[in-house]
């Protein structure tokens, strides 16, 4: 069966959350869809209804946004409550969170955000993956190195799926010290400003 | 004492008193794109040019913010929560460690006490979410305190912060 899977990034092809879609993806065999809530919102919207008509499971990938959901998507899952009031379904929900920070736990709170949705709107829940240190997921292929973990959690969720199992959050990151990630993060940044024109000192900037 | 009071409440207006900085979420400012400009392009500011731009600059001035918010799965409402995000610039980009995680450098030196009204209906796992998430939010953004009340409805919100 198909699982439908829905990213909640203002990023599309460029982001960690797809690119997790994309991995899931391949992991359940290439049956599955991707939509961009933001990019595609009707579609998303649309082909939600359909998966829970159809008892597909259904995946959110998103970027955790001051400790939470990005308000477009928050606005997404509202609008869903109401569209999809009435349907008895069998579809499981899964999540995977990421997070800029390196701490993986800093996810927990979106994730019950979530869950909490699923109640009000009588889903099952399936499973969440909480990803840390999301600006070290391309350091490596998935599975290979730093992001053997990762992988393996991707799996763990694509047999979750396959079989319609649930289960507990599951706290992953890129294996690589987190004084090393706190340097790199803050030379990249640097790095950035750099590109346009801006010194350390600017991006310090002190607004009126 | 200056207050910045953002608020989501259909169809009503607040009136400022004294130094008060009142902002309407509704209608919904747009979202934040994670472009990371407000960091690296135009420092301290959202690329975003609209009514939210200067919400970060509002912050740094005020002693208190106020988010008054109906209850959403235990989070703001989309409409609070849009603010937020395009709050970051706040914020640096560069990271520290604040309570054994890591979180963001200040960009000012000031800091500011947070206050979250929530209203409207919701049950005790919802309430607990919201507080931890408000707890979060307070150490993200540097807040010196912070303090999470739940309103049944209105009215008695409204005399809180007279």
């Amino acid at each position: 069966m198909s699982t439908l899977m829905l990213c909640g990034s203002p990023h599309n092809e460029d982001g960690n959350s797809t690119y997790f879609l994309k991995a899931l993806k391949e992991k359940l065999s290439g049956k599955g869809e991707i939509y961009n809530i933001m990019q595609s919102s009707e579609i998303s919207e649309t082909a939600f209804l359909q998966a829970l008509k159809n008892g597909e499971n259904i995946v959110f990938s998103f970027p955790l946004y001051a400790d939470s959901l990005p308000a477009y998507f928050l606005a997404f899952l509202k609008r869903l409550k109401t569209s999809a009031e009435g349907i008895v379904s069998q579809s499981r929900v899964y999540v995977i969170v990421n997070n800029g920070f390196y701490d993986d736990v800093q996810n927990n709170i979106a994730i019950k955000i979530i869950w909490k949705w699923c109640d009000k709107c009588g889903f099952l829940k399936g499973r969440a993956l909480a990803v840390g240190a999301g600006g070290m997921v391309h350091a490596a292929p998935l599975g290979k190195g730093p992001l053997a973990k990762v992988d393996g959690a991707l799996e763990q969720m694509a047999e979750d799926i396959k079989n319609g199992r649930s289960g507990d959050t599951i706290f992953v990151k890129p294996s690589f010290p987190r004084f090393l990630y706190t340097f790199m993060g803050n030379l990249s940044f640097t790095a950035e400003g750099k590109k346009n024109g801006l010194s350390k000192a600017d991006i310090k900037t002190l607004q009126k | 004492m200056s207050r910045l009071i953002i608020y989501d409440i259909q169809n009503e207006t607040l009136t400022a008193k004294n130094d008060d900085i009142l902002f309407s979420a509704n209608p919904i400012v747009k979202p934040c794109m994670g472009c990371f400009g407000c960091w690296i392009k135009t420092p301290g500011r959202c690329v975003i040019s609209d009514r939210c731009s200067d919400i970060p600059s509002y912050i740094a001035k005020c002693d208190e913010v106020i988010l008054i918010s109906p209850v959403l799965f235990g989070s703001y409402s989309e409409s609070i929560k849009a603010v937020i995000d395009r709050s970051i610039p706040y914020v640096l980009p560069y990271f520290r460690i604040v309570g054994g995680e890591m979180h963001h450098k200040m960009r000012y030196k000031h800091s500011f006490k947070l206050k979250v009204l929530f209203y409207g209906e919701c049950d005790d796992e919802e309430r607990q979410i919201a507080e931890s998430l408000v707890h979060a939010n307070s150490i993200n953004f540097g807040a010196k305190s912070y303090e999470v009340k739940f309103f049944d409805g209105l009215e008695e919100l409204r005399s809180a912060i007279l």
